[in-house]
């Protein structure tokens, strides 16, 4: 995907908790009053992601991310670029995180 | 003339319909349950008929063939019962204060009474979410000989109306509910409340209890007691516990609440038979792993 300056954001519908030791993803929609009905899909973000998806309150690049990655988790740059964007392609498809600019037309 | 017909308390939050006419609701039909003392102002839920208008609302999911549940672009919720039967009209529940307020509308008025119980347990649930105060619970209850609460959660075909039958049977346990109960954060501690919405075994008493165990249901040939990853009870515990998936800040409360109950309770799986020994090895489980 093109990403170079595209800044991200997370999408709303989403809520973040840490639960029994770990830090779960839940969609908003995903949850029912009448669970017998349901299944859920939740994610569970290991520690870089739950970083990342801290960092993504507030509209940040890949390379913001990235830059992160390598101060916190001594990373060197290539690694940290390709975990930032694999983790923003997985949420950008899980509706998750948003580029900006869609956020703003929506 | 509106009528006004208050239901008993639950956990202490007593319920109150406004029923314009020509509408007339049934209650739940509960000789055994005559609900807690009353400690929080009621839930008050107007039934009228009018239009089913969902303009401006949200879809979030569809529950087939019965409901669809919104996001009222408020903070709140609105269900929307779809019309399985002819005589029954399509209804749709709103919020109009949350916690506090509901209101029901009915396509037509149905030529016979209509059970006040969906639509009665469902505002309860979205109201006990709102007020913070606790989840609905899907599972059974009884309380234990050491006067604790074991709550059995299992989704539908689990065995909670089973296992309820079989607690019935002793005398050393209170059996509380079949199928619902209401789960509190209470300040000592998590308790668990019966409610007068029984599952298939129709019991509906009287009780609650401060919670000692969760217990999840499994099957298995030969009777085990199963220790699962945190991961796998969440899990579990989110299919069975009513969460407030339409408010962000409601749900995220609502995870905390779960996060504080595996924190606070032992949580474990039995798996057994069904046979006549079962329910003595339950509560002698259920009783070991409470007091460790």
């Amino acid at each position: 995907m093109s990403t170079e300056g595209t800044l991200y954001v997370r999408a709303p519908g989403f809520v973040a908790r840490r639960v029994a030791g770990e830090t779960l993803l839940v969609q908003t929609s995903a949850r029912s009053l009448q669970p017998i009905q349901r299944s859920t899909d939740l994610l569970v973000l290991n520690a870089t992601a739950e970083q990342l998806w801290n960092l993504l309150a507030s509209p940040v690049s890949l390379e913001g991310m990235a830059q992160y990655l390598i101060q916190d988790f001594e990373v060197d740059p290539a690694t940290a670029r390709a975990d930032a964007e694999s983790f923003v392609v997985s949420m950008v498809d899980l509706g998750a995180v948003s580029p900006l600019n869609e956020v703003r037309e929506s | 003339m509106m009528q006004v017909e208050s239901s008993q308390a639950i956990a202490g939050i007593p319920i109150v319909h406004h029923v314009a006419p020509p509408l007339h609701l049934v209650p739940p039909q509960m000789p055994d349950w005559h609900g807690t003392a009353t400690t929080e102002t009621p839930i008050v839920i107007r039934h009228a008929v009018g239009p089913v208008d969902v303009t401006g609302l949200e879809p979030l999911f569809d529950i087939e063939p019965w409901m669809t549940y919104y996001a009222d672009g408020a903070g709140g919720t609105a269900i929307r019962y779809h019309s399985v039967d002819a005589a029954i009209p399509e209804r749709l529940l709103r919020t109009v204060r949350p916690g506090v307020e509901y209101d029901v509308s009915y396509a037509f008025a149905p030529e016979q009474p209509v059970e006040r119980r969906g639509k009665e347990m469902s505002a309860y649930a979205i109201a006990l979410a709102e007020r913070r105060r606790g989840l609905m619970a899907h599972g059974s209850a009884f309380i234990l000989p050491s006067g604790k609460a074991a709550l059995c959660l299992g989704v539908s075909g689990a065995g909670k109306s089973t296992l309820a039958r079989m607690m019935l049977e002793r005398d050393d346990v209170r059996v509380l509910n079949d199928d619902r109960q209401a789960l509190t954060r209470e300040p000592d501690g998590f308790h668990v409340w019966s409610t007068p919405w029984p599952g298939s075994a129709g019991i509906a008493n009287d009780g609650h209890a401060p919670l000692g165990v969760v217990m999840l249901i499994g099957r298995a040939a030969t009777p085990v007691v199963r220790r699962r990853p945190a991961r796998e009870v969440v899990r579990t515990l989110l299919t069975t516990l009513a969460l407030p998936n339409w408010n962000d800040d409601a749900l995220g409360d609502g995870l905390g609440l779960i996060d504080d109950l595996v924190a606070s309770a032992p949580v474990v799986e039995l798996a057994y038979p069904l046979g006549p020994g079962t329910s003595q090895w339950i509560v002698d489980q259920l009783m070991e792993i409470e007091e460790r």
